[in-house]
């Protein structure tokens, strides 16, 4: 048998594929199609997205609304990238070492808190928000509490070292990141604050056995310290508490007079113009005028609102907290018929102060309270403890019970309360975040009170705090 | 054919207004549009399907589909090649569901008086070889892939130039000479593998 080979040709193509004669379309194809019409709407024009298939597979297309959907669908992604470059620049700006976004307290083996004279250890310890996972700083003996910054990426912590005391600056990961210049090789240093905008440091610190209030700019502390310290006076205190204004232009302190037995003042002083005014010198009425050298005004807090000072004076007969305008006005008694309130504490809006209030004056433990700080209201919050200040959220941070000094088997726990007051630390709407044994787990037991000086991560939002 | 090509390839004036009434909903004016395009589309469908059912199913869908989906042709002048082009995607569809069960035909109108002549007749062996040739081009074309098929049906069967055939299957002029080519060779090949 023989392969009879064909010349493919255009002609024998279209012949043998062209419809027959009698391929036409059937006659009822034309009814059918009209009767599916018939039967069928056609879809309305609203979606016209630029990808809508001419022919399903076949082409793409685009109309006008399509072209403003896709222009729409493309700022979206642009903003929506900017917004995740934003999000991603945060997260590297945020604390990402161990002790990143913990609460960092200290505790020492005598309860007494960090003392330059003392040789009972203090450690500084970083636990979770609920209290958990405690993480001992490393290579530390600190000399006053730590303070984390206000994006909570760096702390500030005085430490013991051989050539005397020194301000440490450490990053989220415990390392030290800078030592601040100390002017007076070995000085106390009293108390340290960050500034709003975390470039700045104020710190009282002894220098030549007179207290100064000093401000080291981070950015360039080969420059050394600025003394804001008014002539003829001295800053005299443990703590500067909470000294800066909201904008960061002034400072809250403190001083006395050098060569008078005028008690301490209250004093603000404005930053970079390097000029001080005094806003209270002695309270008219109320002990705190006649007050002996020695006895501290203390604890000054600015509201975060700016508007207000509030600050505690010890007096003969015990302690009152007030508040007042950094001009001087509106001086304001908080609570006057507590008995020895003292160390305020403002709310993040600036309504409320929180504060404690001591029985005996303190030897029989201590009371926690709030009060508007207008005055209007007041009410406990627990009956034993102290206050150490507000979460974001607006719950009130206490230490408890309250046993300062008085009973050296106490064995304190840090809760956080809500801000209208619980009647026993049982209430289940209190969070119980961290116990002493939490401290003593990590650095050992000491069979002794624990005085937690605590900086709450300040990069925390409000409503991320762990609630009840 | 030719001259339901020709009203295909030259719409009237009128029917871009067609279009816009039947997008609107009218269904009359859909009509009118649709019914002197229904036999080239249907001849068209069965030069790539060889099947009639199959045709006359695409063609039907493809009408109904038109009429569904009419809202989303943006220019009525192009109504023609987007019709065309949903036409030869389904023939694709519909072939690459069915292809496998395809039965080789002979077409008995080959069958001409000419040629049912005596075996030993010089010109009844040319007639009968002509018709083999066809149906071995018929079977060959069975082999090929449906993108094969539909480009040599548009240009060598209805006789559309490369421009108008890269409108219908939205494919560059370039890219249709090219596959031409290639939908040739395969035929060629094809062809070979059916004589052997």
């Amino acid at each position: 048998m023989t392969t009879r080979s064909i010349a493919l040709s255009d002609e024998l193509i279209r012949r043998a594929l062209r419809p027959a004669s009698d391929v036409d379309a059937p006659p009822d194809l034309l009814d059918a199609i009209l009767a599916d019409v018939a039967v069928t709407r056609p879809r309305r024009r609203i979606i016209a997205w630029p990808w809508t298939p001419e022919a399903p597979g076949v082409s793409w297309r685009s109309t006008s609304a399509g072209r403003v959907i896709w222009v729409g669908v493309v700022l979206a992604l642009l903003v929506a990238t900017a917004l995740g470059v934003l999000v991603v620049l945060a997260h590297l700006n945020q604390p990402t070492g161990p002790f990143g976004g913990r609460i960092l307290v200290y505790s020492s083996e005598d309860g007494q808190g960090p003392r330059p004279w003392s040789s009972s250890r203090t450690t500084v310890v970083a636990v979770a928000l609920d209290g958990s996972d405690p993480i001992l700083v490393p290579d530390l003996i600190a000399a006053g509490k730590p303070v984390w910054s206000p994006d909570g990426t760096r702390f500030a912590i005085a430490a013991f070292r051989d050539e005397g005391v020194r301000l440490e600056i450490r990053g989220s990961d415990g390392e030290v990141d800078a030592v601040l210049p100390h002017p007076a090789r070995g000085g106390a240093i009293a108390g340290y604050a960050w500034s709003p905008d975390g470039w700045k440091i104020a710190a009282a610190i002894s220098v030549r056995g007179v207290d100064r209030l000093l401000i080291f700019d981070l950015r360039r502390l080969d420059a050394g310290p600025v003394d804001l310290t008014p002539a003829g006076v001295a800053t005299s205190v443990s703590d500067l508490g909470t000294p800066w204004s909201p904008d960061g232009r002034s400072i809250a302190f403190i001083a006395q007079s050098l060569s008078s037995n005028d008690p301490r003042a209250l004093w603000v002083v404005d930053v970079a113009a390097g000029k001080a005014h005094v806003v209270i010198e002695r309270i008219n009425g109320f002990e705190i005028g006649k007050v002996p050298v020695g006895y501290p005004i203390s604890n000054v807090a600015w509201s975060p609102d700016g508007k207000l000072i509030a600050f505690d004076g010890a007096g003969l007969l015990g302690t009152a907290i007030f508040v007042v305008q950094p001009d001087g006005r509106g001086l304001l008694r908080i609570a006057p018929d507590l008995p020895s309130p003292l160390a305020p504490h403002w709310s993040s809006d600036g309504v409320r102060l929180v504060f404690d209030t001591g029985r005996a004056g303190g030897l029989a433990g201590y009371e926690v309270w709030a009060a508007d700080a207008d005055g209007t209201d007041v009410w406990r919050v627990m009956a034993s403890g102290n206050a150490m200040g507000w979460s974001p959220d607006g719950w009130i941070l206490v230490l408890s019970p309250g046993c300062w000094g008085t009973d050296l088997t106490c064995r304190q726990e840090l809760l956080l309360v809500p801000a209208a007051g619980v009647v026993s630390t049982d209430d289940p709407r209190v969070r119980h975040l961290m116990s002493e044994d939490h401290v003593d787990a990590l650095i050992g037991p000491r069979g002794n009170v624990w005085i937690p000086g605590l900086s709450w991560p300040g990069t925390i939002p409000a409503g991320s705090a762990p609630s009840p | 054919v030719s001259s339901a090509l020709a009203r295909v390839e030259q719409p009237h004036a009128g029917d871009a207004a067609l279009v816009e009434r039947a997008r609107a909903g009218d269904r009359d004016a859909f009509a009118r549009l649709i019914a002197p395009r229904v036999e080239v589309l249907y001849r068209t469908a069965w030069a790539v399907l060889r099947d009639e059912d199959m045709a006359r199913d695409v063609t039907q869908e493809t009408c109904v589909v038109a009429w569904r989906e009419l809202g989303r042709l943006r220019d009525p002048d192009r109504f023609d090649a987007w019709l065309g082009r949903s036409l030869v995607n389904r023939c694709r569809t519909a072939l690459r569901t069915t292809r496998r069960a395809r039965l080789r035909e002979i077409r008995v109108d080959d069958w001409s008086n000419d040629a049912a002549g005596s075996v030993a007749d010089p010109r009844a062996i040319a007639a009968f070889d002509a018709i083999a040739d066809a149906d071995s081009v018929r079977a060959a074309f069975g082999r090929l892939s449906v993108d094969h098929r539909t480009l040599i049906v548009l240009h060598h069967v209805q006789g559309r130039q490369v421009s108008d055939i890269a409108q219908i299957t939205g494919i560059r002029e370039g890219t249709v000479k090219w596959r031409l080519s290639e939908a040739r060779k395969a035929l060629e090949r094809a062809l070979e593998e059916e004589m052997r």
